[in-house]
């Protein structure tokens, strides 16, 4: 039977491709609306019976234009547009736009401001990476995962309005410094927040970590080499996961983590599978709780002081000729801004380096085929492939 | 290694190309040309320990024809970073493909193909990956692709004619033409609310 529905014209159709061992070959459509898909993003599955033959990405559909929108905006009007260029982490992209942005103008965030940045960070990090566990959980059916760890992850979006008014897009960071300090008491709500999110640790490793279900599918799936990691452009956990003991914060340390003890953790050694890779989350969502700690108990020992340094008026904020790079440690790995300036009222260029890129587009190609298309969703979830960093 | 023995290699090795270093420690920059660039980088993968290609960047140089390709390249041994940065003509751009070196390189050139329109050949997939594959407009990142005329030109002015508001951004717009759409739009809603129109040129009573 040969099927042709209902696309307009030029795009892809569902179609049989041939047939296999007395199997037909359909395309199917993986996304962009499926319970396992993260935003709007997709793939064409080449599939035969039940096992994946060809990969075809179905990206753009988050395009947003930000790269283009950057360019006609004055420098303090994208801020607004940068954190959607990560939904579930949005910090990460302020922070390293503004330090893109300092590194031009020669000026450097005051002590204060650099602590806040960090705890902001870490704690975005944490809310990525509850939405990622139970993420992982969600791709393979367990849901309850998926709806218990977003109340965790609310606790901290609590805290984020308090500091800055705002739930998921915070708009927190000013080349300079940040927006303001952190009102009285704050530094004791996130601590107390903290206590709450550890205690649930051992619960969620019962749900998730322990469980044989989730052992089940995933190990043995789509193990990864670190050699094949390091030349193939992973970052972050991703990388980790593998053996490796790269992570930006500590090999070209930022805002204040110069100053702090950033833990190492290997889930697997010179290889890594799903099961690692989630392992990997859970162990550095730890790790993060206890930085964060390490982090208010120095902020709370600083004097009081400015928190944003002297850039003049941010509405006619001009920034000196030149080009710059800079890059920070997301919950996904290295997110960079490549920022061109030539002088103006608005960069003339901004160049979005996204962590989900070499997986989501390149190594699903190589990955996936020889999968089973219910495996594809985990997959996803333990690579934390976000596609609104592919489209932006 | 450290960031000045690797310039001082870097200079051996590529007589021809700017090896500068950059402000920060830690981070240098190679300027090179289309040709050299596939040897340079080769160079720093094998030889330098340059095992992280972090994103290819383009950069449109409109006043000076030219379309700037930025290799950013990162060593996780060494912590050093370098930006290779080669340019290329504008009206008839390519450069050669580095997907042989770093295999993820290929999405990244897509990528530059599709929103600068450079080539590259021997790169096996530069089919559209984010726009629409009936894209027939010019390539948008470029700096004389305008979104605003885009959008113009692809939803027609009687669009704009349903609200108030989407008269008066058209009236910003286009001038005399929006003006016209604005007093057809005032006509009609006193045609329905039964108030007289205003006049050109005169302020309320």
């Amino acid at each position: 039977m040969n099927r042709e529905i209902y696309l307009p014209d030029g795009y892809t159709t569902i179609r049989k491709i041939g047939e296999r061992d007395g199997y037909e070959v359909y395309d199917l459509f993986f996304g962009p609306n499926h319970p396992g898909m993260h935003g709007n993003f997709g793939y064409v599955l080449d599939m035969m019976g039940t096992e994946i033959v060809r990969v075809r990405p179905n990206a753009g559909m988050l395009h947003r234009g930000f790269e283009k929108a950057m360019e006609r905006k004055k420098w303090v009007q994208n801020l607004a547009l940068i954190p959607r260029v990560c939904v579930v982490d949005p910090d990460p992209n302020e922070v390293a736009y503004c330090q893109a942005v300092e590194e031009l103008l020669g000026v450097e965030a005051p002590e204060r401001a650099r602590y806040l940045r960090t705890i902001t960070l870490e704690r975005s990090r944490l809310t990525a990476f509850l939405m990622g566990m139970g993420g992982v959980g969600g791709a393979i059916g367990l849901y309850s995962a998926t709806y218990l760890m977003m109340a965790d992850r609310d606790r901290l979006l609590d805290m984020f309005e308090a500091l800055t008014g705002a739930r998921v897009y915070h708009i927190f960071n000013v080349p300079g410094g940040v927006r303001r300090d952190a009102p009285e008491g704050w530094f004791d709500g996130v601590l107390k927040v903290l206590d709450e999110l550890e205690s649930n640790i051992p619960d969620w490793d019962k749900l998730v970590f322990e469980n044989p279900v989730v052992w089940a599918r995933l190990e043995g799936l789509a193990p990864i080499t670190e050699e094949e990691a390091r030349r193939g452009g992973l970052v972050g956990p991703n990388l980790r996961a593998t053996g490796a003991k790269f992570d930006v914060r500590r090999d070209a340390p930022y805002a204040a983590y110069g100053e702090l003890d950033v833990e190492m953790h290997n889930a697997g050694d010179g290889k890594a599978d799903a099961l690692t890779r989630a392992v990997q989350v859970r162990l550095e969502y730890e790790a993060t709780i206890r930085l964060i700690r390490q982090a208010i108990a120095k902020a709370k020992k600083l004097p009081s002081g400015p928190v944003r340094a002297d850039v003049g008026p941010l509405h006619k904020l001009r920034v000196p000729k030149g080009d710059a790079y800079s890059k920070v440690e997301s919950s996904k790995g290295e997110f960079g801004y490549y920022i061109v300036s030539n002088g103006g009222y608005t960069p003339y260029r901004v160049s979005v380096r996204g962590p989900s890129m070499p997986a989501g587009i390149h190594l699903a190609k190589t990955q996936l085929p020889g999968v089973k298309i219910d495996d594809v969703a985990a997959w996803m979830a333990t690579l934390a492939i976000c596609s609104p960093d592919i489209d932006r | 290694m450290t960031r000045d023995r690797l310039i001082e290699l870097a200079k051996q090795f590529f007589p021809e190309d700017e090896v500068i270093p950059r402000k920060k420690p830690g981070e240098l920059e190679i300027r090179t040309t289309r040709d050299r660039v596939v040897g340079v980088l080769t160079w720093l993968q094998n030889e330098a320990g340059f095992d992280h290609l972090m994103y290819i960047s383009g950069v449109d140089w409109l006043e000076d024809g030219e379309i700037e390709l930025v290799y950013h390249v990162y060593s996780y041994d060494h912590k050093l970073y370098c930006m290779v940065k080669i340019r290329v003509d504008r009206d008839y751009p390519w450069a050669h493909t580095i997907h042989k070196l770093w295999a993820h390189a290929q999405p990244y050139e897509q990528e530059i193909h599709e929103f600068f329109g450079v080539y590259f050949p021997g790169n096996p997939d530069l089919s559209h990956l984010i726009l629409p594959p009936e894209w027939s407009e010019a390539p948008p990142l470029r700096k004389d692709f305008d979104p605003l005329e885009y959008s113009m030109k692809l939803y027609e002015p009687e669009w704009f004619k349903s609200t108030d508001t989407f008269a008066s951004i058209a009236n910003r717009l286009r001038g005399e033409e929006a003006e016209r759409i604005i007093r057809s739009v005032l006509n009609e809603s006193a045609r329905l609310h039964g108030d007289a129109p205003e006049k050109d040129g005169e302020g309320e009573a």
